[in-house]
């Protein structure tokens, strides 16, 4: 499964990231989300959140020490027993995708919600969709 | 902590540069938050006979129980002040990410108190309040000054500034936040005289509900129903959505009600070249959103003609569309994008310095006004920059029209007032009472002075109720100002309030922040706001007088097509004034009768009327 990223729909309202982290974290906050927007006016904002196997070599998955950081079921999965809050991850991404979550030491990322993504259905504008593999 | 709300505001004492936290009171939570908590706040501290200007006025900025939620349309912070223009009490709106951002410093709000002696930007992260110098953003724009804070500060602080006209006390100056504006009523200037530049908000906490499971259902309905309105052909906020708040320009110029040439004309022959659809065909345009909003009625453009080496622009909304546009015979889409990216760097109210250009023009067609650099001539794209600029630097004869349409046209004389637009020194919103007769009734007994705000626009403009009748339009401009003060309390987009039945909002406040209420009481809420307001105006030295639309309004029959020679009857007119007085169970001087306070559980308040 991947998400589908068309940015240019995008018009920054953020529910995508309110309903990934009140569904994550019970509270709602930008910060505590698995995907971001970055505006740019007048240009299409940044989505940032992580792309799967549209991830060309998937740079987070080698830059782990423990290997925290695993293809699980198709699905590039951070394991939170593994994880050690080293941030090595965290600057490798192309898309800014990993966050640190400063109250447990650990990073996260997006899980796809394991096959039905909050985020997804808040998009009214189509700017975030969720298919199969091409 | 009740679920959604803090239950505690940030005091800041400007005078001694300290703040506080203060924990809310139980007798505030009944409020809800927004403009009921910053009525009652502003109410209980502030002697509605203080200067509006002096340290003794205060800032009341709140946001509510379902700011920084999930919950569709609920963007919007509230800002409660004695207002420096109309010398009421004031409530007024900005969209855009700072209420959220306040939601999740872990406050409901700010209580700004007092006056700087040198100016300042405030910094705040959570509940810790940091004093920075204003001096390197002194006489800078709004986004001018927003942008220096993200790049000092970080990019992840939300914002809110004044601009020129603010620092130099223009009764209309707007309080901007990243080009959303708190723009009726003159809070910009109240920011100036407390010497507060801008104040950013980085929050680390999350908004948290009462009954999440709950408040999920609610906003997965509530969204079900936007989006279906949001799909029809012919609804408004689909309209909206599709060519932002400039796609009703048609509808209103068939109707003969856009208000053209200082109100003589009630419609433009050039009023589809500045049409939200011209910008969205001929211009690039990108849909924005506020925060959490499927309608996306925001627009930024790229222009090339006007845009002082900048690219592009945010806007302009319909309001401006008519301000800046119609009502100036500016017919130029480049011009009118100018002029509203010169109120965000002036930052002022577009919609009141509008209507005080154009009574300007006219002042100066009949030899009451003149200026040794422009000719003060409609449709002068040279003047409407020109003037906008005078007023924002009170230089010339701008000085004397910041003061605001109302009292200009006192100092200038000669009949001047017969034709400014305005009530209460507040410049008129875009709609003609003229064709529009409760509308006018909702401008004249507004509490902030010429409020489309809670006004029934929809039905009298789409033709479901008669236009030009006085009939139960003193009902429904009751009904509307309590409904609207109660959905304030959410600080809901009026846009919501639509496409939501109001059932809809006690289960939301339950939701979030566990208090119960059924809707009766949610209508009471309303009214209770209202009428504490309106004794916060009488005290204040306001009366039924100032509850008037400008004389133009009863002698001059409304010009152009569609607009069938319309004018007010005087004496209609006022026997709707009783009859709407009657009905708020209010005396024939508007002011409320003890049964109608203790009715309402404010009786403590209506000493000393």
């Amino acid at each position: 499964m991947r998400l589908e990223i068309n940015a240019e729909k995008c018009t920054e309202c953020g529910r995508c990231a309110a309903s990934c982290s009140l569904e994550k974290t019970g509270r709602i906050n930008p910060l505590f989300s698995r995907i971001s927007v970055v505006r740019r006016w007048p240009e299409v904002p940044e989505l940032n959140v992580c792309r799967f196997e549209d991830c060309i070599g998937q740079p987070c998955i080698d830059s782990c020490p423990f290997d925290a950081i695993q293809v699980t079921n198709g699905t590039v999965l951070i394991n939170n027993d593994a994880c050690r809050g080293c941030r090595k991850c965290i600057p490798v991404c192309p898309y800014s995708a990993i966050r640190m979550d400063e109250n447990n030491r650990l990073a996260f990322k997006c899980d796809l919600c394991g096959g039905t993504p909050a985020c997804v259905p808040e998009c009214v504008t189509g700017a975030l969709g969720f298919g199969e593999v091409r | 902590m009740s679920g959604s709300m803090y239950d505690r505001i940030i005091r800041i004492d400007c005078s001694r540069k300290s703040s506080s936290v203060w924990d809310v009171p139980d007798d505030l939570k009944p409020w809800i938050g927004g403009m009921g908590y910053g009525t009652k706040i502003l109410s209980d501290e502030v002697n509605p006979a203080a200067d509006a200007l002096s340290p003794d006025n205060k800032v009341v900025l709140t946001v509510g129980p379902l700011t920084g939620t999930t919950a569709p349309l609920h963007a919007q912070s509230c800002i409660v002040t004695k207002s420096p223009l109309s010398g009421t009490i004031l409530n007024c709106y900005a969209g855009g990410f700072l209420g959220a951002e306040i939601k999740y410093c872990g406050i409901d709000g700010v209580i700004l108190e007092g006056a700087f002696s040198d100016w300042q930007v405030l910094i705040i992260d959570n509940d810790r309040v940091s004093f920075e110098p204003a001096g390197p953003v002194m006489g800078m724009g709004t986004e001018e000054t927003e942008n220096w804070i993200k790049e000092k500060y970080g990019s992840d602080y939300r914002t809110m500034s004044i601009g020129r006209a603010g620092e130099k006390l223009v009764r209309m100056a707007a309080v901007f936040s990243e080009t959303r504006t708190f723009g009726r009523g003159g809070a910009g200037a109240v920011f100036g005289s407390k010497k507060i530049k801008a104040v950013a908000f980085r929050g680390t906490l999350g908004a948290e509900l009462a009954d999440t499971d709950e408040f999920k259902r609610i906003v997965k309905e509530n969204m079900a129903v936007i989006g279906e309105a949001c799909n029809q052909e012919f609804n408004l906020i689909a309209m909206f959505s599709r060519f932002g708040t400039g796609a009703g320009m048609g509808l209103i110029q068939s109707r003969g009600a856009l208000a053209t040439r200082n109100s003589r004309f009630g419609s433009f022959d050039h009023a589809e070249a500045i049409s939200g659809q011209t910008y969205e065909k001929d211009f690039y345009t990108r849909w924005v959103s506020c925060y959490g909003c499927p309608v996306h009625c925001g627009r930024v453009h790229k222009f090339s003609t006007f845009d002082g080496g900048k690219t592009w622009a945010r806007g302009p909304e319909y309001e401006t569309m008519y301000s800046l546009g119609s009502q100036l015979c500016n017919g130029s889409p480049d011009v009118l994008a100018e002029a509203n990216r010169l109120t965000e760097v002036y930052g002022v109210d577009s919609l009141t310095i509008g209507v005080t250009i154009s009574f300007a023009f006219e002042c100066a067609e009949k030899g009451l006004l003149s200026d040794d650099e422009l000719s003060l001539e409609f449709g002068d794209p040279a003047s409407i920059l020109g003037l906008l600029r005078k007023i924002g630097e009170r230089e010339g004869i701008g000085d004397i029209l910041a003061e605001g349409p109302g009292l200009a046209a006192e100092h200038i004389g000669g009949g001047a007032k017969d034709f400014a637009m305005q009530v209460k020194n507040s410049g008129f919103a875009a709609w003609m009472p003229r064709r529009m007769v409760g509308t006018g009734l909702a401008f004249a007994t507004s509490n902030r002075g010429a409020c489309h705000k809670r006004a029934p626009i929809g039905a009298e403009i789409t033709g479901q109720v008669d236009m030009l009748s006085y009939e139960n339009k003193a009902q429904m401009v009751k009904k509307n100002q309590d409904v609207v003060n109660a959905v304030f309390t959410l600080i809901s987009c009026r846009f919501h309030e639509f496409m939501t039945a109001h059932e809809v909002y006690p289960e939301y406040i339950r939701a979030a922040s566990g208090i119960g209420m059924d809707l009766e009481e949610f209508y009471a809420l309303g009214e209770r706001i209202w009428n504490l307001e309106k004794i916060f105006n009488l005290k204040a030295g306001l009366g039924r007088n100032d509850d008037i639309l400008p004389r133009r309004c009863f002698t001059d029959p409304v010009q152009g097509q569609n607009s069938e020679g319309s004018v007010l009857d005087y004496d209609r007119w006022q026997r709707m004034l009783s009859e709407y007085y009657s009905l708020r169970g209010w005396d024939d001087n508007g002011i409320p009768g003890r049964d109608k306070l203790v009715s309402l559980g404010i009786a403590e308040y209506g000493g000393g009327l």
